[in-house]
């Protein structure tokens, strides 16, 4: 058990990205990395601004401090990415 | 029709107000010893109707005004994070956005339902009838429709799976104990209405500035609704029969 605490948040998982047209990318992750380096990474391969982004799980916003472990995320769990809404009246 | 339930943010809030403007505030004249005029009539409480608006519609300070100029015209990173409101932040490439002739972006919708709610959580907490109120992110109606789908056979089609975990984000995770549920769509990535479920009054209600028609929206939002009570109302997972059942 004491093995397994420590190296629980060293060990990856693996988060899948599906964005609004419902294609998913993958990530391997520790899950204490804070997910700032998703949305960048991701940012980065989709040729966005990561502003202008917006990664949810389960309909709540996730912040970009927050780590898989502190958002309960399993391996295999799924969080959405949507862009940026503008509109006016 | 009723008027909305979103009147109830009319009342005066019974906290002390984040600005400090008690002495702006208009005092309460004289309660009128005896009302003649008929423009007293519809007055239950003695006092007129200007001074029960709410403090929060008052002309803005000098203080204030200037307190906004400012961080309307902050310069430095667009990506900051220059507001926050529980788990809500704006940035201040989307605060920029409230200056005039821009549109607005999500993240000041979310910023402004959530104060929204939470200011009627704290004045109708007192009342016995208070049930919570809540709000999904505006993203919520494109997963649930899968509108940005590339595929046109399956774009615009609602999928339940899609959202059935949101309900994790509600109070008591359960839609039908809500006042409101607000649910504000973006339409056309041009356009934002607001569609509102009343699961007391089994009402579904869309708001739309333009007064367009929004039939799929509604019939999806019930649809939802529908789906949420068969969740609610499936039975438990039975166990399953032993694998070994005796025999004679």
């Amino acid at each position: 058990m004491s093995d397994e605490a420590k190296t629980e948040g060293a060990e990856p998982i693996t988060i899948r990205v599906r964005d609004q047209t419902g294609e998913e990318t993958f990530f391997k992750i520790k899950k204490s990395t804070k997910m700032q380096k998703v949305f960048d990474t991701y940012a980065q391969r989709k040729g966005v601004q990561a502003s202008s982004l917006r990664f949810l799980l389960d309909g709540e916003r996730i912040e970009p401090n927050q780590t898989p472990k502190m958002l309960e995320l399993d391996d295999q769990d799924q969080i959405d990415c949507m862009l940026e809404q503008t509109g006016g009246c | 029709m009723p008027a909305p339930d979103l009147s109830e943010y009319e009342q005066p809030e019974s906290t002390p107000s984040a600005t400090p403007a008690p002495s702006t505030r208009p005092s309460l004249p004289p309660t009128p010893a005896a009302p003649t005029s008929t423009t007293n009539r519809r007055q239950t409480t003695g006092l007129p109707r200007t001074n029960q608006r709410s403090p929060l519609h008052r002309p803005l300070l000098h203080a204030e005004t200037l307190h906004i100029q400012t961080a309307l015209n902050s310069s430095g990173d667009l990506a900051d994070e220059v507001l926050r409101f529980g788990p809500d932040s704006v940035s201040r490439e989307s605060l920029h956005t409230l200056k005039p002739g821009n549109w607005l972006t999500d993240e000041i919708l979310h910023s402004y339902i959530g104060r929204l709610l939470h200011r009627h959580s704290l004045q109708a907490a007192l009342l016995t009838t208070y049930r919570p109120s809540a709000y999904f992110k505006s993203f919520f109606m494109l997963t649930l429709l899968q509108e940005f789908s590339p595929d046109p056979r399956r774009n615009n089609i609602y999928n339940y799976a899609r959202v059935s975990r949101w309900h994790k984000r509600l109070p008591n995770e359960d839609l039908f104990q809500l006042q409101h549920l607000l649910i504000p769509i973006n339409v056309n990535r041009s356009h934002w209405i607001l569609t509102v479920i009343y699961p007391q009054d089994l009402r579904i209600q869309v708001y739309d500035p333009y007064h367009t028609p929004q039939p799929g929206y509604l019939h999806a939002t019930f649809r939802f609704v529908q789906d949420e009570y068969f969740r609610l109302t499936a039975p438990a997972t039975t166990q399953p029969p032993p694998m070994d059942p005796p025999t004679q």
